[in-house]
């Protein structure tokens, strides 16, 4: 198990402070879902969780320690990152791709141990991707080639799984099915998985446990009926709306008013 | 193309077996081109003559195919290693195919430093100065070429950028250093900015080789970082590389490697473009392999080269590198089109 939290964190880009003295604790074993408005700071805060980038001030502890005093081969033992959009290199195939999922565990020595074949095929079983092994990663459609980056991290085997928005750019279909398998990830093999959705029906379906960011700090944080009231999600979004249960998976489901049905 | 798995106790490696095949079959072509070269020239030889030259320490031709034929033939074959390693590495590091020692600056700075000795320096320091001009070049190119491309780290694209306005600036020095120096120099410089390999003794290919193999080994132990380069910066780190630290480590190799060949062979261009394009298109994505390749590719290429440029127009020695790109680039783009195809 892993865990990671953000102490007292700044942060940002040139002069611009993106977050503010923001504190942030996740819990374990759970799925955690960030959300917020554009430019609110979520995919900054990803970012800085998984030591991208560096703290003006405050820190960023994986497991208590300081992320940035840890070796990086360290992190990547315990911690796997998907960013937004990610490009495989021309040619490479899913076998390839989800092979480079070892890197954190092999030596000099040893670059393909039994260990290291077992876990790759894993991988790619759990994601349902032997059948496109061979295939080469540029010809997938959206969401097959997403499942291949997950792959990749299921390979590198972390208690912790970041990921930068795994679902925007793709159709509902794929959406889904990209989020069934975290949730099987995180329910089958206890993975703590955190994300930055941008849907938030979406975040509030899967969502064990959701940060809603607003001017670099949190602005709440708990369960998704917790944190999707109407108030809280004008204060986030600044979006009228209402709130209704899922008929199918009873979470709450957001309504947002157009400026006519408000008046 | 089906990867195989090589164990030995706690050794472990994936192998492309096809890919070591090619190897193998390039070394072969080697060999070939290595004993033609060897016979041909302006004293021709049949194979029993070359036998004997070789094998007789008295035979009169002996002189010629030990002591002159065989270290140029070497010393181009080391040229080409050097250069098809630095672009392949080049090429990686700044994921781009376009990448190689030409154009990122390193030939230009090896260029301007070394006109700049031929027109002013040559005279009172001798010819012995020229390769350690052309390597400082080199090295204060690809130094400068860095330290201008850095803003919190370096990216690809800065780095790329960055040293094609590097080579411009250079290249109007050379050209500016040409164009007011004596014209006994702009011939001998004229010669080095198109690389050649004409006067090649055994202290040349024995220094060379040396440099190469003090730049290989720690290559060598680097590959699986080499193979995480052609990712984006956010999945290397999140696979626990330390990204900056080891461009900058791959980025010193490469320009050392480009550096100590054209201090030794002068400013052969597209050896280092082509030399890892052929690699990757005839051996698909692989490791230590492509590397290889990369490296027989390029040797291969300025052998042929030198054996046209010394052979085709008798009794003239001309630049090998003129040949360079006339023997290269009509098999680059053959193999551009047979690939649409």
């Amino acid at each position: 198990m892993a865990t990671v939290s953000a102490h007292a964190l700044m942060l940002g880009y040139q002069r611009r402070r993106i977050l503010d003295q923001l504190e942030l604790d996740l819990p374990e074993g759970k799925i955690s879902v960030l959300v917020g408005s554009n430019g609110c700071g979520k995919s900054t805060l990803l970012k800085a969780l998984a030591r991208l980038l560096s703290p003006w001030s405050g820190q960023v502890c994986l497991d208590g320690t300081d992320i940035h005093q840890l070796p990086t081969r360290e992190v990547a033992h315990r911690l796997s990152l998907l960013p937004q959009q990610p490009v495989a290199p021309e040619g490479m195939t899913v076998r390839q791709l989800v092979q480079l999922g070892r890197h954190p565990h092999q030596r000099w020595l040893s670059q393909w141990s039994p260990d290291d074949e077992h876990q790759v095929a894993r991988a790619l079983e759990r994601t349902g991707l032997e059948a496109l092994a061979d295939q080469v990663v540029d010809t997938l459609s959206g969401g097959q080639r997403q499942r291949a980056w997950i792959a990749l991290a299921v390979a590198q085997n972390t208690p912790l799984m970041l990921l930068d928005e795994p679902t925007s750019f793709l159709d509902m279909n794929h959406q889904m099915e990209v989020l069934d398998l975290l949730h099987e990830l995180n329910r089958e093999e206890g993975r703590t998985i955190v994300m930055v959705l941008h849907d938030l029906n979406l975040a509030g379906r899967y969502a064990d446990h959701m940060v809603a960011l607003r001017a670099g700090q949190v602005y709440a944080r708990g369960t998704p009926a917790q944190v999707m009231i109407p108030e809280r999600i004008e204060a986030i979004f600044g979006l009228a709306c209402r709130v209704i249960e899922d008929p199918c998976s009873h979470t709450p489901l957001c309504i947002p008013l157009s400026r006519q049905a408000r008046s | 193309m089906v990867e195989r798995t090589l164990r030995l106790g706690r050794f472990s490696r994936r192998f492309l077996p096809t890919a070591w095949a090619r190897v193998a079959a390039l070394l072969l072509v080697m060999m070939l081109v290595l004993l033609v070269s060897l016979a041909l020239g302006r004293v021709m030889l049949g194979p029993g003559a070359l036998l004997e030259a070789l094998m007789n320490p008295h035979a009169p031709t002996g002189l010629i195919v030990r002591e002159l034929r065989l270290p140029r033939i070497l010393l181009a074959a080391l040229i080409g290693a050097a250069l098809g390693v630095a672009g392949w590495l080049l090429q990686q590091v700044m994921r781009n195919p376009l990448a190689s020692p030409d154009i990122i600056g390193v030939t230009s700075g090896a260029s301007a430093a070394a006109v700049s000795y031929l027109a002013w320096l040559a005279v009172p320091l001798g010819m012995a100065g020229l390769p350690v001009a052309a390597m400082l070049g080199a090295a204060g190119a690809a130094l400068a070429v860095y330290t201008l491309a850095w803003s919190h780290g370096v990216t690809p694209l800065r780095l790329v950028l960055t040293g094609i306005g590097m080579a411009a600036a250079l290249g109007a020095v050379t050209t500016l250093v040409l164009a007011i120096s004596p014209l006994t120099t702009t011939l001998s410089a004229y010669v080095w900015l198109t690389g050649s390999v004409y006067g090649a003794n055994w202290s040349d290919v024995s220094s060379l080789a040396l440099w190469c193999v003090a730049l290989l080994v720690p290559l060598a132990a680097l590959m699986r970082q080499v193979m995480l380069a052609p990712l984006d910066d956010a999945l290397a780190t999140g696979l626990g590389l330390a990204v900056q630290r080891h461009r900058a480590a791959l980025l010193a190799l490469a320009s050392a490697l480009a550096g100590v060949a054209v201090a030794w062979g002068g400013a052969f261009v597209f050896v280092g473009l082509v030399a890892p394009h052929l690699a990757r298109r005839l051996s698909g994505y692989s490791g230590t392999a492509q590397m290889v390749l990369a490296l027989l590719y390029g040797a291969l290429l300025v052998m042929l080269a030198d054996l046209v440029a010394r052979t085709l127009f008798l009794p003239l020695d001309l630049p090998a590198g003129i040949f360079v790109a006339a023997l290269g680039a009509p098999f680059f783009l053959a193999l551009l089109i047979r690939e649409v195809r």
